[in-house]
């Protein structure tokens, strides 16, 4: 089964007073192309960048990122 | 739609380290290609030992001056992004494009040296090869940064 791992960073930043990928990468120690090839689900963050996602957001990894099924999309 | 749910935003921009690499695949492509031609068009025997070491020595000089002119451009056209250390994907980039590069690096200089002693090489075409060894090397890890940015990383 093709799957993919997805992502609602871009919904979340929104949500947090509208955060731009450069002031989210800024926390985390990514650059903003990092934080945008992580939405776009073509790089998937380490453990630790993970970790430190949820944290700013305040939510857990498993919300913010989980697996979807390839035929699906 | 506010900018930050726009795509433009997650779209724009390629990576300083990518920029980089298409700077450093162009200049190694036309310099080194262009002295490697140079140097073989040379009429045998006429390709003195001083000659190579300027054409060779003008080659490296050629492209430092580039490579410094496109780094300063860069550096001011994004100074944060200039000076802000790799993160993780761009570690992980380097990583997979020198290991591309060391393997690229390994097989020619192997074949290079199954090859050579059948020709009788002179001592100025073994070095010719060992920097077309290099050169080759050197775009398969721009090529390897280039293609991980844009597929994969």
């Amino acid at each position: 089964m093709a799957e993919r791992l997805v992502n609602d960073i871009r919904t979340l930043r929104f949500l947090s007073g509208e955060m731009t990928q450069g002031e989210l990468g800024a926390r985390i120690g990514l650059t903003r192309q990092t934080v945008a090839a992580i939405e776009q689900g073509r790089y998937s963050p380490s453990l630790e960048s993970a970790l430190r996602i949820a944290r700013i957001f305040g939510k857990p990894v498993e919300e913010i990122f989980r697996w979807e099924d390839g035929a699906a999309g | 739609m506010n900018a930050c749910m726009d795509n433009r935003e997650s779209d724009s921009a390629m990576p300083l380290q990518e920029k980089r690499a298409w700077l450093g695949l162009a200049t190694t492509t036309l310099v080194y290609g262009g002295f490697l031609i140079e140097t073989l068009n040379t009429t045998p025997g006429a390709l003195t030992l001083i000659r190579f070491i300027l054409l060779f020595t003008l080659a490296m000089i050629v492209q430092s001056v580039i490579l410094a002119i496109g780094n300063s451009i860069f550096a001011a056209r994004d100074p944060a992004g200039f000076k802000a250390p790799l993160d993780e994907r761009d570690l992980l980039v380097a990583r997979r494009s020198t290991t591309a590069a060391y393997f690229t690096l390994m097989t020619v200089v192997f074949l290079l040296g199954l090859a050579l002693p059948h020709y009788a090489a002179a001592g100025w075409q073994i070095t010719l090869a060992a920097i077309m060894a290099m050169s080759v090397a050197d775009i398969v890890r721009s090529l390897a940064i280039i293609i991980n940015y844009r597929r994969h990383g």
